[in-house]
């Protein structure tokens, strides 16, 4: 088996990332394939808290760099018994105890045993983003609708394309709808014109995410989140299926129901 | 920074530059700063000056000479004479080794070869100097070596050795070779010398140059895309007729593009985005990153943009701040409109008109300013 190694970044801090990795490893491992989501965030580790998994840590990403474990030692299962394991990172240490070729090794071994490995980008373009792009075969860009973190994904396609990440895809998280009605949040359109990459989602804002993330239940969990379900999409795309971009009012059912939640009376605005 | 000939002058805030030739002689210096202020009395009207003297640190008659003659031209008061301390070594040696410091260097680099937008400077420095044969000697001497340097970064009071691009500090060294640095009077041609106006001669001599194939053109410019951006102030050279740069990607932020000619860009310039250009700047998408055109003090250069949302223009010295950038946002949004622009020089400020498809005079632009 040889899988993808994809790295989930964004240049700005608090967008989404983990989360994003959280959800759409586990999307694809509810769709069949075996994934492992490594946390490459080191000192700074989350992905285990939104996973769940934080209790059962016992070794480290740092530790299998080192040689002191085996990969298979310290890849935690996911709680719900799917084929996704998380490789947490160190808490204890920092970015420049692994060096990019060391990730590419291990990104490497994965492969032969996963169909996709995804890696958590630490936020920054430093030594631990350096790392994981090194690593990488693809990219996925999150964003958020802001100019701060716009800005920072553009300088960061531009760093992934000279590591030879060409064509990054991107997500837009926490997409507003009643603010970019209002014309107070910029439009997805805005951001894919300044950016010119390809999309791969739009994640709405939702509340869910948050308490799902306290849960540490991934929020593809909850059949009932617009987010949850956004990601699910985003999951299927990644796995090769052509779902279309979600469009609000094309889909009455999910409509209302956003509707509902958000409270607003029919948007000419779309999301996925 | 302003340029005539002899004298070159750079403002920042309240401050005024003077810089003068070291090497001319000094009734030629002291017409050409008389003419200069004379033209320029009315922007020059009360202050208080300092003097780059250069070499003539050593010599206090002329000095005082030099104060006389800018106090009584025009309202100013000179403060001091200064010089850089290797100007003072130079001195001090009694010779002067760097090719940077020939005089006809000097006087041709301020003068982009065959760019009409500093014909009046050539003009006026040629009727400053009356077709000496000393200057103009050694771009019509058998040596095109001469030429090709002056249409290099060089040839200035304070030579920026730093920032000088290394293929280009080779050959000013192999120029620096004595043998081939002809003294002004040594490469005279008398017989060529004798053309009323080497103004065409020269020209054609330019245009052989520029036709020639540079092997050590591509090097560099693979590198002038800075993605670090680590680089600062490095776009002060001399604009290069010769060659321009093509860009058929969009520049992101935090990459800079340096050069030293035009720069054509088939793309956006996203936000944070620096481009730098010795002539004019031309994007085939929109211009929201910062743009800085003739970079080396051309004022004639242009910025032209199918969109122009930058947040800063500058051209040669002068800077423009967009106007009200927010409101100007939200209106492109709604329209979605791609008007090209030109933002150009006028008064001492950016201004910015409709592009129509020519680089003649715009006279119904705005100020770009906030």
């Amino acid at each position: 088996m040889k899988g993808k190694t994809i790295v989930i970044t964004s240049g700005k801090g608090g967008v989404g990332k983990t989360t994003a990795t959280a959800n759409i490893g586990t999307g694809l491992a509810m769709r069949g394939n075996r994934v492992v989501v490594i946390d490459t965030d080191i000192g700074l580790r989350n992905l285990d808290v939104i996973m769940g998994l934080e209790n059962r840590i016992v070794y480290d990403l740092v530790n299998v760099v080192e040689g002191v474990c085996k990969i298979t030692q310290a890849m935690i299962r996911d709680k719900n018994k799917l084929e996704l394991y998380l490789i947490p990172a160190a808490q204890t240490r920092d970015k420049s105890c692994i060096e990019p070729d060391q990730l590419r090794e291990v990104c490497a071994s994965l492969e032969e045993e996963f169909d996709y490995v995804l890696m958590d980008c630490p936020a920054g373009i430093e030594q631990g983003f350096k790392n994981a792009v090194a690593a990488a075969q693809e990219a996925i860009l999150v964003t958020t609708p802001e100019v701060s973190s716009i800005r920072d994904a553009d300088r960061v396609i531009g760093l992934l394309e000279a590591s030879e990440l060409h064509r990054p895809k991107l997500i837009i998280n926490r997409i507003n709808p009643t603010m970019v009605k209002e014309g107070n949040m910029m439009d997805q359109r805005d951001i894919v014109d300044l950016l010119a990459v390809d999309v791969l989602g739009l994640v709405p804002v939702d509340d869910r995410t948050i308490t799902a993330a306290n849960r540490g239940v991934p929020v593809v969990h909850d059949k009932k989140s617009p987010a949850g379900a956004a990601f699910l999409r985003i999951s299927a795309r990644v796995d090769g299926d052509a779902v279309p971009l979600f469009q609000v009012e094309s889909k009455a059912g999910l409509m209302s129901r956003f509707k509902g939640m958000v409270g607003i009376n029919g948007s000419a605005y779309s999301h996925a | 920074m302003l340029q005539t000939s002899v004298v070159k002058v750079s403002g920042r805030g309240s401050n005024v530059d003077f810089a003068i030739d070291d090497t001319l002689p000094f009734e030629m210096v002291v017409n050409g700063l008389r003419e200069y202020l004379i033209d320029n009395r009315l922007l020059l009207a009360n202050g208080t000056i300092t003097i780059n003297a250069g070499l003539r640190m050593g010599s206090p008659e002329q000095l005082s000479e030099m104060r006389r003659v800018i106090e009584q031209e025009s309202g100013l008061t000179v403060a001091r004479f200064w010089c850089s301390p290797d100007a003072v070594d130079q001195a001090g040696s009694g010779v002067q080794p760097r090719v940077q410091s020939q005089p006809s260097e000097s006087s041709l680099s301020s003068r982009p070869a065959g760019y009409s937008s500093n014909a009046a400077a050539f003009k006026s420095f040629s009727e400053l100097v009356g077709h000496s044969d000393e200057l103009y000697a050694p771009m019509l001497g058998p040596h095109r070596f001469p030429l090709e340097v002056a249409l290099k970064p060089g040839g200035r009071a304070k030579p920026r050795q730093a920032e000088t691009p290394d293929f280009l500090m080779r050959e000013l060294e192999a120029e620096a070779n004595p043998s081939e640095a002809a003294t002004p009077s040594e490469a005279a041609n008398p017989s060529e010398m004798d053309a009323p106006d080497p103004d065409p001669e020269f020209r054609r001599l330019i245009d052989e140059t520029a036709s020639e194939p540079e092997a050590t053109v591509e090097g560099p410019f693979e590198d002038l895309r800075d993605a670090a951006g680590t680089e600062q102030d490095g776009g002060n050279w001399e604009y290069r007729r010769d060659t321009a740069l093509f860009v058929k990607s969009t520049c992101r932020s935090g990459e800079v593009i340096r050069h030293p000619g035009d720069v054509v860009i088939l793309g956006d310039v996203n936000p944070g985005a620096e481009i730098i250009a010795g002539g004019d700047i031309t994007v085939f998408g929109s211009l929201r990153g910062t743009a800085h055109a003739g970079s080396g003090g051309l004022t004639k250069a242009a910025i032209i943009a199918f969109c122009l949302e930058s947040p800063r223009l500058q051209i040669g010295p002068y800077i423009g701040v967009a106007p009200n950038l927010t409101a100007a946002k939200g209106k492109r949004a709604k329209s979605g409109e791609l008007a090209p622009k030109i933002a150009y020089v006028r008064r001492r400020s950016i201004y910015v008109a409709t592009f129509t498809g020519r680089f003649a005079k715009y006279s119904r632009g705005i100020p770009y300013e906030g």
